[in-house]
C-alpha cells in the first residue's frame, strides 16, 4: 500500500478569522505528524515605528496592534506609559476602562464562539451568535464612538465620559444581551454536534500548558487557575465580584464551556461598574519628558498582554515591546495538532481563539507515487463539515 | 518565590512598574530557570525582549511564580561583538520569543535553532531593531 504524506500550508489567508498566519502541516493519511507555525505575515513594525513617536502618538499605534483587541493594547501601553510618569489616574477612568474591557471580552468571546460554529459547519449558530453579538458593539459605538477602534483612552485616564442618558441605554442592552446569551449557552452546552466535533479534541494538557506557557481562556481550560483580573488586579478590577471559570479537560469544549460561562461574568462585572462608578474626574494630564521602565499586563480577552516600556529621557519610548496573547499561545496550537486528522485542523486552531489566519490551499504530496495535488480553502472546510455529518 | 543567589547578581534595580529587575553577572540566566523548575516553582515566562544599549545588548526576561503570585524580572547584558546567551526555550515556551529577540537584534540563543519568526526567510535586511539600522543601507526606495 502507497503511503501518502501530505504537506501542506494552511494560510495565509483564512476564509474565517481575518487575519493572515500560515501553519505547515505534514500528514500521514489523515493524521498530522508534524506541524509548524510560520508567523510574520501582519507583522508592521510597530515597536520600530513606535521609536519615534511621542507616548501620545503611540498609544494609537498601540491601538492598532489587534481589531478585535484594540482596547486592551490601547489601555495596557498607556497603563505602562503611567507608571512611569507615575501619574494617578482618576478612579472613574479605571471604572471606565473595566467596562470598556469587559465589553470588549463579551464582543470578542461571542465573535470566537461564532467562528468556531463556523469551523465546525453549524452556520444557523455563527450567524445568531454575530447577531447577538451586535447589541454588544451597539453598546461600544455608544460610549465610546466607535465599534472598533474605541479611542478610549489617554495617557492618564479616559477621553469619554458615562453620560446618565448612556448608562441607561447600556443597562437597556444588558437586559436585551441577558436572554441572548442564556441561549447561546444552552444550544451550546447541548447541541450534539458542537459536543462531537470539540469534546475530547485538541487537548492541551497541564504539564504542555505550564511548560508552553500559554494564557487566558487557553490556559484556563487546561486547570492553570489564574486570572490577572483576580490574581493581580488592576484597574477597578479590585474593587469588583466575579468567578474565575476553570475546566481541567484541555479540549476545545472545555474552552467553549470556559468562554461562554465568562461572558456572563462580563455582564455581572457591566452590571457593577454601572452601579459602583464613582463621580469624578477622568483625565489627570501627562506632559514632559519621561525616564523610566516599566512592564504592563492586563487580562485581555485571549489571556495576559504584556507591554514593556523604556523611555531615556524624551517623550518617544526608547524601546517598547508587545507581547500579545497569540503569541503565547501559538506553540501548543501547533504542538496539540500532531495526531489529530485533517479535518479538526480548523476546530482546533480556531480553539485557542488565534489572532491570525490560515487555510488558503492545500497542497498534498505524494512523495512515493511523486505526485501532489492542491486543495483550495474550500476543500478543507468541507472536509471538517463532512466530518461533523459523520460524528452528528 | 523566585530567588536567585546572591552571588550571581550585579545589581539590582526596579522597575517603575514596582517589580524587582534582577541584572546578571553572568551573560544567561538558564541555570537559574532550571533551578526554579527542579525546585517545583510554577513558573510562567511573559515575555523575552531584547534591547539595544548601543555598547552592548541586554535580553530582558520577565517571569511570574504562580505559586505564590510574584513576578520578577531579570536582564543579561551582552557584548556587541558576541551577543549570544543560552537558550531556555526548551524549559519554558520561549523559542519563538528567542527566535524572535535573534532576529530582529542579531543575538544569539544557544541550543534554540529557531533564528527565523516574524521576518521572511529570504530576509537580507539586517536586523531592522537595533539603532544603528537605517532603512537606506539595506532598500533603495
Amino acid at each position: 500500500m502507497t503511503k501518502d504524506y501530505t504537506e501542506f500550508n494552511l494560510g495565509p489567508q483564512h476564509p474565517a478569522l481575518k487575519e493572515p498566519e500560515t501553519f505547515r502541516v505534514v500528514v500521514e493519511g489523515e493524521r498530522i505528524v508534524k506541524a509548524e507555525a510560520i508567523l510574520g505575515h501582519t507583522h508592521r513594525g510597530i515597536e520600530k515605528v513606535a521609536e519615534e513617536r511621542d507616548y501620545n502618538k503611540a498609544l494609537y499605534l498601540a491601538e492598532r496592534i489587534c481589531g478585535i483587541c484594540s482596547f486592551s493594547h490601547n489601555a495596557n501601553f498607556a497603563r505602562a506609559v503611567e507608571f512611569v510618569a507615575e501619574v494617578e489616574v482618576p478612579e472613574r477612568a479605571q471604572y471606565l476602562r473595566v467596562l470598556v474591557a469587559e465589553l470588549e471580552r463579551l464582543h470578542s468571546h461571542m465573535l470566537w464562539v461564532g467562528v468556531l460554529a463556523h469551523e465546525i459547519g453549524f452556520d444557523t449558530f455563527y450567524l445568531l451568535v454575530w447577531n447577538d453579538r451586535e447589541v454588544v458593539m451597539d453598546m461600544l459605538e455608544t460610549l465610546t464612538g466607535n465599534r472598533v477602534n474605541y479611542g478610549m483612552n489617554n495617557i492618564g485616564g479616559v477621553r469619554a465620559d458615562l453620560t446618565p442618558k448612556i448608562k441607561k441605554m447600556l443597562k437597556k442592552k444588558l437586559e436585551e444581551l441577558k436572554p441572548r446569551l442564556s441561549n447561546i449557552k444552552d444550544i451550546a452546552f447541548n447541541n450534539k454536534t458542537i459536543i462531537s466535533r470539540s469534546k475530547g479534541i485538541g487537548i492541551i494538557s497541564k504539564d504542555m500548558a505550564r511548560k508552553t506557557c500559554v494564557t487566558g481562556p487557553t490556559a484556563r481550560s487546561s486547570g492553570i487557575d489564574w486570572d490577572l483580573r483576580r490574581d493581580q488586579p488592576y484597574f477597578a478590577y479590585e474593587n469588583l465580584d466575579f468567578e474565575v471559570p476553570v475546566s481541567s479537560s484541555g479540549d476545545v469544549y472545555s474552552k467553549i464551556i470556559l468562554r461562554i460561562k465568562e461572558l456572563f461574568e462580563s455582564v455581572s462585572i457591566i452590571e457593577q461598574v454601572l452601579e459602583k462608578i464613582p463621580d469624578g474626574k477622568i483625565m489627570t494630564n501627562v506632559r514632559g519628558k519621561l525616564s523610566g521602565k516599566a512592564v504592563s499586563r492586563i487580562e485581555a480577552p485571549r489571556g495576559e498582554n504584556f507591554h514593556y516600556v523604556d523611555f531615556r529621557g524624551q517623550k518617544e519610548p526608547y524601546r517598547m515591546k508587545v507581547r500579545a496573547p497569540t503569541y503565547a499561545n501559538v506553540v501548543s496550537s501547533v504542538e496539540v495538532l500532531v495526531g489529530h486528522y485533517i479535518s479538526d485542523i480548523p476546530v482546533i486552531v480556531a480553539a485557542n481563539d488565534p489572532c491570525f489566519s490560515c487555510t488558503d490551499r492545500t497542497l498534498i504530496i505524494d512523495r512515493d507515487q511523486e505526485r501532489y495535488q492542491v486543495l483550495n480553502s474550500k476543500d478543507l472546510r468541507r472536509a471538517s463539515i463532512e466530518h461533523s455529518k459523520e460524528v452528528s | 518565590m523566585l530567588e536567585i543567589d546572591s552571588k550571581l547578581v550585579k545589581e539590582e534595580q526596579q522597575l517603575k512598574s514596582g517589580e524587582k529587575l534582577i541584572l546578571l553577572k553572568d551573560s544567561s540566566c538558564r541555570t537559574i530557570v532550571q533551578s526554579w523548575i527542579e525546585n517545583g516553582r510554577d513558573v510562567h515566562l511573559s515575555s523575552v525582549v531584547g534591547i539595544d544599549n548601543v555598547d552592548s545588548f541586554q535580553v530582558f526576561y520577565y517571569f511570574m511564580d504562580r505559586s505564590d503570585n510574584t513576578t520578577l524580572a531579570i536582564a543579561v547584558d551582552l557584548s556587541t561583538e558576541n551577543p549570544t546567551t543560552d537558550t531556555i526555550g526548551d524549559l519554558l515556551g520561549s523559542t519563538v520569543y528567542e527566535g524572535e529577540v535573534a532576529e530582529m537584534f542579531g543575538i544569539k540563543f544557544e541550543g534554540n535553532e529557531i533564528s527565523n519568526v516574524f521576518l521572511p526567510e529570504n530576509w537580507v535586511g539586517g536586523y531592522p531593531l537595533r539603532k544603528s539600522w537605517k532603512k537606506e543601507d539595506y532598500f533603495n526606495d
